[in-house]
């Protein structure tokens, strides 16, 4: 059976169950998807998740220094018993779908609506406090389909520090769809830690900002083997605010296949981005990188930008940055690179006796690191750099700069 | 100590040093002076193997040692050092890291263990005080933000921390402020031994003051066109090159 039709068995929705079988899954035909081969993905038959297995020793997914209460899903399912119940935050587990992110677009999205496992978490007025959101995927009898929805409604005035962590791997598919409501005065600090390196992960994320709110997301993708990530903000209102950065690193033949959209919708909005991508081996690196300043969205502000490693000649890095300008006054800047790394910082270092296999691991990690060190949160910056040393070419030979 | 013997060296199809002889005797200073784009960087860096130069012709004798079947990093752990006219900002990598290794790879070279946490902060600190630089510098990082000055003077603390053999200071007093001027002379005064030698180029008379030259030379066309001791410095201050190179 291939993976449209094991996903369309495993509906529970019919109306989107018909979209899905409609549209299908996405082909490189379609342009947000012409650099992802699904092909191996598509020949996977997924199962129902029966998350049945016991979960024990979930201290040991916890980020040194990050404190915050624990919400678990287990190959897509939210785990009530596992989850820390916290006060100001209510959670219903049949609210009203806001889809805002339309079960047309594209198979993933459909298929993660006819999945049916909308769970919605409010977070009261004025509350500030940091969740982590672990998502583990665990083998089961066979490959399963770990669908989360979730929508999250930030009341005025609350701030979220949400750790997202994806951990495990079992050759599942991970296809989450999530939704950000900010309320005014708002704001989100989410960190998407991506580690489950055998899973197939798509996952799409929109966020509506109201007026002096703040949406700031960090991904951190440190290699799988396909990772999927798409995030869409709206800035609603007067002096709204996102931050999107992201940092990946492929190697062997990982994916990661990253699109952010943002839309200044009103004046005075301002928007910033940053990713860097570093490729070895065989891996695929892209980034799309949409901007939408709408007409009356004067005085808004953007910046984007956007550098890459190509560290082998069988890697492949596309960037895509595109700024799409249709107020006059406006500030805009964009920049894109990919290159290798920089031979004046190499002979630098080898001129002070670094040899040049550690000079180059040094210049890669540092590389890393301008995306690592401006995480706002410095427990969640020395997890990063911990996990950098493990994945990042020959890094075990400057074990010590970062401790 | 350094044996430089008819060397050519070229940038892809241009070529820059033109036959250069120089003798440079253990404990010995030299000054090299000359116009810009003489060839005077151009020297410091195939001295230090930078692989934008491709030497044509001649040899360099270090120590008895071929210098040229030398990779950067083993000539820096044999004691040559480099202080850039343009040092490199690398972002990402912070300057006590830099010290660090630089110091263990040398002392590796020398078969030494790494040396201990606790050594390396007395002695980072105490090349610090001499620099008048504050322990901030070393958390940040390497050059990224440091003002002209500042770079120079980095590069002088690594020096001190080094204690290289021969060291090559190219233009290291250029952009210093008076009092900034005499701390980096000073620095290099407190490493003169008997058994370290340096090259210094420079463009000013007011450095040689602060460390007297045993030699001076001009580098124009890439060639020593003249060389002499301190008063070849003072000649030139008053005559300019062109002056001092029709007379030579
Ligand atoms: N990598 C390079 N590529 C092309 N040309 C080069 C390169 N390096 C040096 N040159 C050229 O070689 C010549 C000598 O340069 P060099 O930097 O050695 O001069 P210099 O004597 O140090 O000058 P200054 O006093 O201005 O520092 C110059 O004409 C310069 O443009
Ligand atoms: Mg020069």
């Amino acid at each position: 059976m291939s993976a449209l039709q094991s996903l369309q068995g495993l509906a529970k929705n019919a109306s989107a169950a018909a979209t899905l079988a409609d549209i299908g899954l996405p082909t490189p035909r379609l342009e947000g998807w012409k650099y992802l081969s699904l092909r191996t993905l598509e020949n996977t038959e997924f199962a129902a998740p029966q998350a049945r297995a016991a979960i024990t020793a979930l201290g040991e997914y916890d980020v040194p220094g990050f404190q915050a209460a624990r919400l678990v899903w287990v190959n897509g399912q939210f785990q009530p018993k596992l989850s820390d119940s916290v006060d100001g935050v209510f959670v219903s587990e049949s609210p009203t779908d806001w889809d805002r992110v339309p079960v047309n677009r594209d198979g993933f999205c459909a298929a993660n609506a006819a999945a049916g496992n909308l769970i919605q978490f409010s977070i009261a007025p004025g509350l500030s406090l940091p969740l982590h959101c672990l998502f583990l995927s665990v083998a089961e009898d066979a490959p399963v389909a770990a669908q989360p929805r979730i929508q999250w409604k930030i009341a005025a005035n609350a701030q979220v520090t949400l750790l997202e962590q994806h951990a495990g791997g079992a050759g599942n598919l991970v296809n989450s769809v999530q939704s950000f409501d900010l309320a005014r005065d708002a704001g989100v600090t989410r960190y998407k830690l991506m580690s489950a390196k055998g899973d197939y992960n798509t996952a799409q994320t929109r966020a509506d900002v109201d007026a002096n709110a703040r949406f700031e997301n960090h991904v951190l993708d440190l290699g799988g083997k396909l990772h999927r990530d798409e995030i869409q903000v709206a800035l609603n209102a007067e002096h709204a605010f996102t931050r999107l950065n992201g940092l990946s690193c492929v190697n062997g033949r990982e994916v990661s296949d990253s699109h952010t959209r943002i839309e200044h919708r009103v004046p005075n909005t301002t928007s910033a981005q940053h990713y860097r991508g570093i490729a070895d081996g065989r891996g695929k690196s892209v980034f799309n990188g949409v901007v939408v300043i709408e007409k009356d969205a004067q005085k808004s502000a953007t910046e984007q930008k956007n550098a890459n490693l190509l560290l082998s000649d069988k890697a492949e890095i596309n960037p895509k940055p595109e700024l799409q300008i249709h107020a006059d006054d406006v500030t805009a800047s964009h920049g894109s690179t990919v290159g290798n790394l920089d031979p004046a910082q190499l002979f630098y270092l080898r001129q002070r006796g670094i040899g040049l296999a550690e000079a180059r691991a040094l210049l890669t990690f540092a590389f890393a690191e301008q995306i690592a060190e401006a995480l706002p949160s410095e427990a969640l910056a020395r997890a990063v750099e911990k996990r950098l040393a493990t994945v990042l070419p020959a890094v075990e030979v400057i074990g010590d700069v970062i401790e | 100590m350094l044996e430089i013997t008819n060397l050519h060296a070229r940038v892809g199809d241009k070529p820059i040093l033109k036959g250069i002889n120089l003798s440079v005797g253990a404990g010995e200073v030299h000054a090299i002076m000359g116009p810009n784009g003489s060839g005077k960087s151009t020297l410091s860096s195939v001295l230090a193997g930078h692989g934008d130069y491709e030497v044509t012709d001649g040899s360099i004798i270090y120590q008895g040692q071929d210098l040229l079947d030398l990779e950067p990093e083993e000539r820096a752990r044999a004691g040559v050092f480099l202080s850039f006219q343009y040092p490199v900002e690398v972002p990402g990598v912070k300057n006590i890291y830099l010290l660090k290794s630089a110091l263990n790879a040398k002392r590796a070279h020398m078969g030494l263990d790494e040396i201990n946490p606790v050594e390396f902060l007395k002695l980072v600190r105490e090349k610090l005080t001499l620099m008048k630089m504050d322990e901030s510098f070393l958390h940040r990082n390497i050059n990224q933000g440091f003002s002209g000055g500042e770079k120079k003077r980095n590069e002088i603390l690594q020096m001190q921390l080094l204690e290289p053999t021969l060291a090559l200071l190219d233009e290291t007093d250029s952009g210093l402020d008076v009092d900034a001027l005499r701390i980096v002379g000073d620095g290099i005064n407190h490493l003169r031994a008997p058994e370290r030698s340096f090259v210094m180029v420079t463009h000013y008379q007011r450095l040689l003051d602060h460390v007297k030259p045993d030699r001076v030379h001009v580098l124009a066309d890439g060639q020593i066109k003249a060389s002499g001791d301190f008063s070849l410095a003072m000649q030139l201050e008053k005559e300019g090159y062109e002056g001092l190179l029709q007379n030579a």
